[in-house]
């Protein structure tokens, strides 16, 4: 008890040091840093709050303050240094309005729709944003460290959970290919005719589905399955031809040489064949791609029944959905994946993967469109669904759960993005979409640094990002048309839960 | 004679190709580009695109055969076209290039889960520009990041 008082002590005091940092040269530097929110490279390296990757019971994150507030979150920091009605000290000094030099290079050629910069679209797309803020108050400005350290810990697991996804995908391809390897070419044939008489029994059984899988994961499988089922076709057209032609079958060896840090493709026997599934290598990217996840489909279906049955136990990625069938009963079939969350439900998914699941296209499809998104953004602003678009109701009632995850963030207003914010990007007339994951921004350039998954399942780049096509110096600069910023609650709620305070929670999909 | 046949051939290949899209049965894979004519490329992707194979995801053996594209279309969402009708190519160049409409009747803008928005201009004309590269034609513009999925309603639900 004595013990705990002198700790407390300790941080009450240690936490009146803030103010007094902030009036030292080197502190008001460090500290204006946080409080004006400038991107990582202005942030000093010698960070005093640093996210300990613990959370407290709401859910909150404990922060380190430079070692003398560890073991508190910074809510409670603030509350310790600013006790609620207590006059806060003003500090000086600042934004500058240090101007920097805007690199005219920035990548924003695939933000650019036909006519977007012409289009004039909610929210308030003209709204000039001023380049130079004025400072708020520390108190304040404590826990907008706390939303930046929430924000870099989504971004460190979104990519986790990238990378998870796309590890897992390599190895169901190793797993599956295994079984492919010292095959004759003969044997291979009939496992190709195999293949295809499976897929189209799984594409029956999916187009017959009335329950079991929502319809976007129905339509999207059903071409998946179609597209390995032809390939599947192709591949046995191929030896065939081989065959009757009376030639030699040409049997090389798909595992001969093969350049670094690419993989074998045990499916490309002949030139032909590896034309058909991609080529005789693949790149990481490749297998856990579209062209590997059709290639997986292919390889499974091929299996025979009982080695089909010894190698579902090892695949990571893959369900076992049970379909109400049209004509009576249900079935269940496996489905591989690249990672898609299943079965419809947004809540009780862990937040982090929640997130990671709305950035790559290929997961928005069968998730939350930007179309959704878009709309979430205009419901947590207005609270009122926008009509259009026209959802379906069981759909609306779905989103108006998810929405409970975000806050919405009106940049057009003068709000500020943050590390970690989502940057939806979306026009209501245009089936451009693309959603990224902030991890920098620099209100004076009005440039931020995003991550951007759109390009292939499991890999993520980094790019830079204007929000303005004004150069600097201009006096007004207007953000462009399009852009929705949603940013995850830092505790449970209805569309996702935080994995420490997840109770039951059941994780699919990308994590998985 | 001679004239008339080609006249008739034209129309056909026309009706035929209106008569593509309406079709339920999927339009196969191909990963060889074997057609000697734009028009049959563009064929083959609109009615690829019609079964919502863009959408869902362009296998790479299919870009690298018709298309000319760095990567493959990443949109989540789609418009949904009542009918297409690809009309005649227009040969340029050296016989090399090849610019191709294709109209579109539009009746909404959506996604896979049934959202639906309405569209307006309801009538969208596309026009494809080939490029004989290697003895083949493939697609030059749009451009892959350009490109959004029209599926056509009916084929894909």
């Amino acid at each position: 008890m004595r013990n705990a008082r002198i700790k407390s002590f300790l941080l009450i005091a240690g936490a009146a040091l803030i103010p007094l940092l902030a009036l030292t040269e080197v502190g008001l530097m460090t500290t204006r840093s946080y409080l004006i929110g400038l991107t990582d490279q202005q942030v000093p390296t010698n960070t005093p709050a640093k996210f300990n990757g613990k959370r407290d019971e709401q859910g909150n994150p404990i922060l380190e303050l430079g070692g003398k507030f560890q073991g508190m979150t910074i809510a409670a920091a603030a509350n310790e240094v600013f006790p609620p009605g207590e006059k806060k000290p003003e500090i000086t000094g600042g934004a500058t309005g240090e101007q920097q030099e805007c690199d005219q290079n920035i990548d924003f050629s695939d933000l650019n729709a036909p006519g977007s910069s012409a289009r004039v679209l909610s929210p308030n797309p003209t709204t000039p944003v001023a380049t130079s803020p004025a400072l708020p108050s520390p108190g304040r400005e404590v826990s907008k460290i706390a939303d930046e350290a929430h924000g870099i810990e989504l971004i460190d697991q979104g990519r986790a959970a990238r990378r998870a996804v796309a590890d897992a995908a390599l190895s169901d391809y190793q797993t599956l290919g295994q079984s492919y390897m010292n095959l004759p070419l003969e044997g291979f044939g009939e496992r190709m005719q195999q293949a295809v008489q499976g897929l189209t029994d799984s594409y029956e059984t999916l187009s017959a589905a009335t329950a079991g899988i929502e319809n976007a994961e129905k339509m999207r499988f059903r071409n998946v399955v179609l597209n390995a089922r032809d390939k599947a076709e192709l591949a046995a057209q191929s030896i065939e031809r081989e065959r009757r032609s009376e030639q030699t079958l040409e049997a090389n060896s798909p595992f001969g040489q093969f350049l670094k840090g690419q993989l074998p493709n045990p499916l490309a026997r002949t030139r032909e064949l590896a034309e058909v599934f991609g080529g005789k290598t693949l790149t990481p990217t490749q297998a856990a791609g579209p062209e590997g996840l059709s290639n997986r489909y292919v390889m499974f279906a091929g299996l025979p029944p009982q080695q089909k049955e010894q190698t579902l136990s090892k695949l990571k990625l893959v369900e076992l959905p049970q379909l109400a069938q049209r004509a009576g009963g249900a079935k269940t079939i496996p489905l591989l994946h690249n990672g898609y969350y299943l079965g419809g439900g947004a809540t009780s998914v862990d937040c982090s993967s929640f997130v990671s699941s709305l950035l790559p296209a290929d997961a928005r499809k069968t998730r939350y469109t930007t179309l959704d998104l878009m709309a979430i953004w205009k419901y947590r602003r207005q609270g009122v669904f926008p009509d259009p678009p026209r959802f379906e109701p069981k759909r609306l009632e779905l989103l108006k759960k998810a929405a409970d995850a975000f806050n919405a963030v009106d940049i057009y207003s003068g709000e500020r993005l943050a590390v970690g914010d989502l940057l939806v990007y979306r026009h209501s007339l245009d089936p451009s979409g693309h959603v990224f994951m902030v991890t920098a921004y620099n209100p004076v350039s009005m440039r931020a640094s995003v991550l951007d998954a759109s390009q292939t399942a499991g890999t993520i780049r980094e790019k830079e990002l204007a929000l303005t096509a004004d150069p600097p110096g201009t006096p007004e600069r207007f953000v462009r048309p399009g852009l929705h910023v949603l940013r995850l609650k830092t505790a449970s709620n209805q569309g996702c839960r935080y994995k420490d305070s997840a109770q039951g929670a059941g994780k699919k999909g990308a994590g998985k | 004679m001679r004239p008339l046949t080609r006249v008739l051939t034209g129309a056909g290949l026309l009706v035929a190709l209106f008569a593509s899209g309406s079709l339920t049965e999927h339009e196969r894979l191909r990963i060889r580009n074997t057609f000697q004519r734009p028009e049959e490329v563009v064929s083959y992707y609109c009615s690829r695109d019609a079964s919502g194979f863009v959408w869902s995801g362009l296998l790479e053996a299919e870009r690298k055969a018709f298309t000319l594209w760095e990567d493959i279309p990443q949109q989540d969402t789609f418009f949904v076209a009542s009918k297409y009708e690809i009309q005649p190519p227009q040969l340029s160049g050296r016989g090399d290039e090849a610019q191709i409409q294709v109209r579109y009747r539009l009746v909404a803008l959506g996604d896979a889960h049934g959202t639906r928005m309405p569209v307006h201009p309801e009538d969208r004309t596309i026009t494809y520009v080939l490029k004989k590269v290697s003895g083949a034609w493939k697609i030059a513009q749009p451009g892959w990041k350009d490109v959004a999925p029209i599926v056509l309603e009916g084929k894909f639900q």
